[in-house]
């Protein structure tokens, strides 16, 4: 827990004060993809790691939320400061939509009925030409109008921090909702959804909370991701992002919080260094991919993702009464009297 | 507090219990025995609502439970165990049960995000450990779940479900696979539980040393149906009972 704590804070320290070192436009856009990607990569690994169903078509909610922002900004004229949040809003109304059909579903049915969504909304976005400009996509999505004008790195330098306060904002939101009563019993119905129902756990109302804070999550990256690139086209609703997300949480550890945002900077960083191989490229980044699925199954930091609560327990005369303190001195495997009491009360 | 009613369940042709009554009072120990088959599990599944029964009805403290869902029963106080041993595996003994004591945490949406739980949540675990200790388990407290014996996960088992707090607490064969110094030590426990923690106890089990040593009252099943109704020494010499267990001998 609080090895998870730290590393997150470590994390966006760092990421806070990277600038300072790389002040140059293409280190900020990669800085941004990554903070883009964090966000996807956490929002999948909510709902592989803590519902335990497969999404494969995840990419709905960040089309939905990069759609909806583009709408707003460009038939309305709404700033980004309102597209962003309203982006993941909707996102999260679709989310509770989708969610209470397929969280009804399990396995292998759940991934299909999803992915089919996603499909259906690609469909949607391609043909209703009047709305969404069909395959041309909505392009000239507005910039803050406070950096119209700034030089390209002061706009990569906003783009970058408004993408670190939206990832570290969602951490922050997954962090007390994994660490919580809640989301421990999240992780009840993922572990045995028969021993969650008989302590009192509804699965499919917390598979649904779980449901919804992912689609959020998922709706302001893509919101974000429609302002930064400007541009949204139904490919948003493609599997190729559906893909990256299923890589950065694999790779990192499904099931922890900082494993995501290991991912995300890997796979961001593999995906630049890769450009010089080519045609290569992406049949290196499947070997690695293999290996790393091969050799660490549980992800890079797997090794946090097991929940290891413990209990110091205090000093003596501090809890409990007398008849308490002294069952507990009593050796677990021989309880004395044992015996005794038991012929008693047979 | 339980009072189950001409209860039947048919899977397809197959009946697997007919016309099943029996009443269980505050503060008692009610066993369900019966050989193999005889529709015991069956019988607690449709009480806590894991199966829905094709006729009869299941009342608990005066409320009509026939078809509420197994969360929302275990929310009224109505918590059970599972025959094959179930815990949650990935995490430690500390950690089920704090798990367990889910229905006692924040379980606001709101507050969950918005508020510091931290007093509460304090409270929750120093419950949960007291629990553990009350079954006797408190050398495990941060033992993962995995790596106990048998016996332990039996009583992390009980641990769990108490976790719930539970005013009925239904218990699926918690002696199977226990030697019988773990059984009379599980005896142990139940007793002080009825006592202490619980208003009653359901229990089924195949180990009648164990049934004999704890029930105030016992129910027979046989074939789906209630051969034997009475107290541990009724029980043991009504010649049904017997028959049941061992066959009638040759006419």
């Amino acid at each position: 827990m609080s090895f998870e704590r730290n590393f997150l804070l470590a994390a966006v320290a760092l990421a806070a004060l990277t600038p300072l070192v790389a002040h140059n436009e293409y280190s900020l856009h990669i800085g941004i993809m990554i903070m883009f990607s964090v966000m996807l990569a956490t929002s999948f690994n909510l709902i592989v790691g803590y519902v335990g169903e497969f999404p494969l078509g995840h990419t709905a909610f960040f089309g939905i939320g990069a759609y909806s922002a583009a709408l707003f900004a460009v038939r309305l004229g709404t700033p980004i400061y309102f597209t962003v949040p309203l982006a993941g809003i909707v996102a999260a109304i679709s989310g509770l939509a989708i969610g209470a059909i397929t969280l009804r579903l399990r396995g292998p049915f759940f991934v299909i009925v999803t992915l089919c969504f996603a499909e259906v909304l690609r469909l949607v976005a391609n043909n209703w030409i009047d709305l969404t400009n069909g395959p041309m996509g909505l392009s000239g999505i507005a910039k803050p109008a406070l950096i119209v004008g700034a030089t390209g790195v002061e706009q990569k330098l906003w783009f970058y921090y408004a993408g670190l306060a939206l990832a570290a904002a969602s951490l922050v939101v997954c962090y007390r909702f994994v660490y919580s009563n809640i989301g421990r019993a999240a992780v009840a119905v993922r572990e045995n959804r028969f021993v969650a129902q008989s302590i009192g756990i509804w699965p499919f109302w917390l598979g649904l909370v779980t449901f919804v804070l992912a689609a959020a999550i998922s709706g302001l990256a893509g919101g974000f991701y429609a302002h930064y690139i400007s541009y949204v086209g139904p490919e948003v609703f493609g599997f190729s992002f559906t893909i990256t997300m299923i890589i950065m949480v694999l790779a990192g550890g499904k099931g922890t919080l900082a494993g995501p945002v290991v991912g995300a900077v890997i796979v961001v960083f593999l995906e630049e260094y890769l450009r010089d191989f080519k045609e290569l490229r992406f049949s290196i980044f499947g070997l690695i991919v293999i290996a790393v699925v091969i050799f660490v199954p549980r992800g890079l930091m797997g090794f946090v993702g097991r929940r290891h609560e413990t209990y110091q327990r205090k000093t003596a005369g501090h809890e409990g009464d007398k008849e308490n303190k002294q069952e507990r001195l009593q050796p677990t495997l021989e309880p004395a009297g044992f015996n005794q009491r038991g012929a008693a009360d047979a | 507090m339980l009072e189950v009613t001409a209860l039947s369940k048919q899977f397809g042709g197959l009946t697997a219990l007919s016309d099943v009554s029996f009443t269980i009072r505050r503060g008692e120990i009610m066993s369900l025995i019966g050989p193999n088959g005889a529709g015991k599990t069956t019988c607690l599944n449709l009480v806590t609502g894991f199966l829905r029964p094709t006729a009869g009805t299941v009342r608990y403290c005066d409320g009509d439970i026939t078809r509420l869902p197994p969360y929302a029963a275990a929310q009224q106080g109505l918590v059970r165990t599972f025959q094959k041993t179930n815990v949650l595996r990935g995490l430690t003994v500390f950690g089920n049960v704090l798990t367990a004591r889910y229905r006692h945490g924040e379980r606001s949406l709101w507050r969950t995000f918005f508020a510091s739980g931290r007093q509460r949540e304090r409270q929750l675990r120093d419950e949960a450990a007291a629990l553990i200790e009350t079954v006797g388990l408190g050398a495990r407290m941060n033992t993962d779940a995995d790596s106990l014996s048998c016996g332990e996960l039996r009583l992390l088992e009980v641990a769990v479900a108490l976790g719930a707090g539970p005013r009925l607490l239904i218990l699926d064969e918690p002696a199977a696979g226990l030697n019988t110094h773990e059984a009379e030590r599980l005896g142990h426990v139940l007793k002080r539980l009825v006592k202490e923690h619980v208003e009653a106890m359901l229990l089924v089990e195949h180990n009648m040393a164990l049934v004999m040593a704890v029930s105030d009252h016992i129910v027979v099943l046989d074939f789906g149906r209630k051969i034997a109704e009475g107290t541990p020494l009724e029980v043991r010499t009504n010649p049904d009972v017997v028959a049941a267990y061992l066959g009638r001998p040759a006419a």
